[in-house]
């Protein structure tokens, strides 16, 4: 189960937004990257390099992500609830 | 939680449990982790439905991505662990999400996966209509929205995203 979120008052209208989240917080894998890592990566498909790329986020850290990846379920079994 | 949408929902409940979305990468997922301790001789009935063998084509998925970045060569901390690896698989087949922007294919989203933060904490529902839409906020900032396309009429009630078909509910800006 995930963390769910519920309506806390009142009613949400149909077409309004129920979550929103600012371009610059999206997590896609940079045109560049990975431009420092010495490996042959091109038999990766897009979603394989995003999987990677989240690997990266997770282990270096210090960025404006952390909280997000702190909140991952840190098991595979847990992932896919 | 509703019941195992496959083939092969009666026999899951028989056997006391359920799941969500069976139809989705997150509902399918999601059945591999129930799944996995059964007896052969529930496996074998399950092997019979398109679920299950779905599962069966994620998991070597999983793990023909964990060979690719063997063989890739590349030699970092963070990607050697198969536990890791497998975690990021399904991390993300389970949670991200893409669209198509085909009047704008030079958008940095267009055609890529993403994940987005916070809205990946919403559980799926196959049955409930959702749109993302790309606007401008009040600093003109661009947004991710998901909006709802059916109203939520009280308080208490769970509020779901649609994680599989959106890409052809997509505004862009």
């Amino acid at each position: 189960m995930r963390s769910v979120r519920y309506v806390t008052k009142g009613r949400i209208q149909k077409g309004h937004p129920v979550v929103t989240v600012p371009d610059a917080l999206l997590i896609h894998v940079p045109d560049d990257w990975p431009r420092t890592l010495s490996a042959n990566l091109e038999g990766l498909s897009k979603i394989e390099m995003l999987c990677l790329y989240l690997l990266h986020l997770r282990a270096t850290g210090g960025d404006m992500w952390d909280p997000y990846v702190a909140m991952l379920p840190t098991t595979a079994d847990d992932s896919a609830l | 939680m509703g019941s195992l949408r496959c083939n092969a929902a009666n026999h899951c409940r028989r056997f006391g449990f359920v799941s969500t979305a069976a139809d989705t990468n997150t509902g399918v997922l999601q059945g591999y982790y129930v799944h996995r301790n059964l007896s052969t001789k529930v496996v074998a009935i399950l092997n019979t439905t398109s679920s299950w063998r779905r599962i069966q084509h994620y998991q070597e998925a999983s793990a023909a991505f964990e060979h690719k970045v063997r063989d890739s060569g590349l030699q970092v901390h963070w990607a050697q662990r198969p536990t890791d690896l497998h975690w990021a698989w399904v991390t993300v087949h389970s949670r991200s999400m893409k669209v198509f922007i085909p009047r704008n294919p030079n958008h940095p989203l267009h055609a890529k996966p993403f994940l987005a933060p916070g809205a990946d904490f919403l559980n799926h529902e196959p049955a409930v209509q959702v749109e993302w839409q790309l606007r401008k906020g009040k600093s003109n900032e661009s947004m991710l929205h998901i909006a709802t396309q059916q109203a939520y009429p009280r308080a208490g009630l769970e509020v779901f995203n649609q994680y599989a078909v959106s890409v052809s509910k997509f505004q862009s800006l």
